[in-house]
């Protein structure tokens, strides 16, 4: 891949799919310090990665998985790219942005509190449904079956259910 | 079931625009990447040269007449170097599969993660392969100094007190490795194979 083409896709990356690296590293991670680290990692991972995009699959599907992959392999690979991602410190603070209301502010913590408690893979299934990806997409992420995605979403939304029961959540 | 008003939530997140322009990022990590590239390059070419090096010292001492090579002295120069040569080609394994490892960041999640535990697993080799060999080395070191005392050339007490040292450093090495492999590989390990089984 030219230089000049990984720029682009990176740009376009950067530009209009920030908040996928944005949700998986808030699924992921409960510090802000290791959202930022892991934010930084999955910047490099998919500037590292963007080479091997064949255009096959939509841009956003190829960033979900590099986003998915390396929030995966983060525990193991943290002290192994920490020096490297020194000069990017002076990368913006990303943050998420909701509406004004108070109760989503609440909602959305409870949401990804419970997010952190699935197992890896249920979370990046829960995380793809709630950007609106069809199970297929979903499928294509993970390597599951739609049937498989279909059967791991209805267990996971029954056991939102008993969360926020059990739990009184907002 | 109804999930409705967290799904709405959801959907309205919306992420601060970057200060940075992505021109900017992408600079930083090319010049982050190619700075590690070179230093990995840097340290292959430092190892070979330290090798080249003590074989061209060796046989310098040995044409000049300040040291004449022993059958004794050529096998454990031919086994050092072979040693050597083994520890840089696991570096360069190692290099490989980190780099299969990046390639597959871009596939399913069962590749990727397949990729890393590669990894992984030859991280856990290299680490039980030098908690076993570096422990022997320096073992065999110590083991020099007694036969120095032996053969008449070192004083008694100099001799265990660097025998000992020897023989503390390494037990010290081994444990620390052992410790790694135990604490961090190990239990990765398992955290990969279940991720990896609950995509099955």
């Amino acid at each position: 891949m030219e230089p000049a083409t990984r720029d682009a896709l990176f740009a376009e990356a950067m530009q209009q799919h920030l908040g996928i690296f944005l949700k998986t590293a808030y699924a992921f991670t409960a510090a802000a310090a290791d959202r930022d680290d892991l934010v930084q990692e999955m910047l490099l991972a998919a500037w590292q990665a963007l080479p091997s995009f064949d255009g096959s699959s939509k841009l956003s599907t190829f960033l979900y998985r590099v986003a998915n992959n390396r929030a995966l392999n983060w525990n193991r690979s943290q002290r192994r790219y920490g020096h490297k991602l020194a000069a990017l410190e002076q990368c913006p603070q990303l943050t998420l942005e909701t509406g004004d209301a108070h109760s989503d502010h609440a909602r959305l913590d409870w949401l990804y509190t419970l997010i952190r408690k699935l197992a890896p893979i249920d979370r990046t299934v829960l995380m793809l449904h709630l950007d609106q990806l069809s199970h297929r997409e979903i499928g294509e992420v993970t390597s599951l079956t739609e049937n498989n995605v279909g059967v791991r979403l209805h267990r996971i939304k029954r056991w939102l259910s008993e969360q926020k029961d059990t739990h009184h959540g907002p | 079931m109804d999930l409705s008003h967290l799904e709405q939530a959801w959907s309205q997140q919306t992420v601060a625009a970057p200060a940075v322009p992505a021109a900017t990022v992408s600079a930083r990590l090319e010049s982050e990447v190619r700075s590690a590239q070179r230093r990995f390059r840097g340290t292959i070419v430092m190892a070979v040269s330290l090798l080249v090096l003590g074989w061209i010292t060796t046989l310098a001492a040995h044409l000049t007449g300040i040291k004449p090579l022993t059958p004794l002295t050529v096998l454990s120069q031919v086994i050092g170097s072979a040693l050597y040569i083994a520890l840089l080609a696991r570096a360069l394994q190692s290099a490989r599969a980190a780099r299969a490892e990046i390639a597959c960041l871009g596939g399913s999640l069962r590749d990727s993660i397949a990729a890393t535990q590669r990894t992984l697993e030859l991280q856990i080799q290299n680490t039980r392969i030098a908690a076993v060999a570096i422990p022997l080395v320096v073992a065999s070191g110590a083991w020099l100094f007694l036969a120095k005392h032996l053969a008449g050339e070192m004083p008694g007490f100099s001799a265990v007190l660097a025998s000992s040292f020897l023989a503390l450093l390494g037990t010290l090495i081994g444990a620390a490795l052992w410790h790694r492999h135990r604490t961090v590989l190990a239990p990765r390990h398992r955290e990969l194979t279940e991720t990896l089984s609950t995509l099955e």
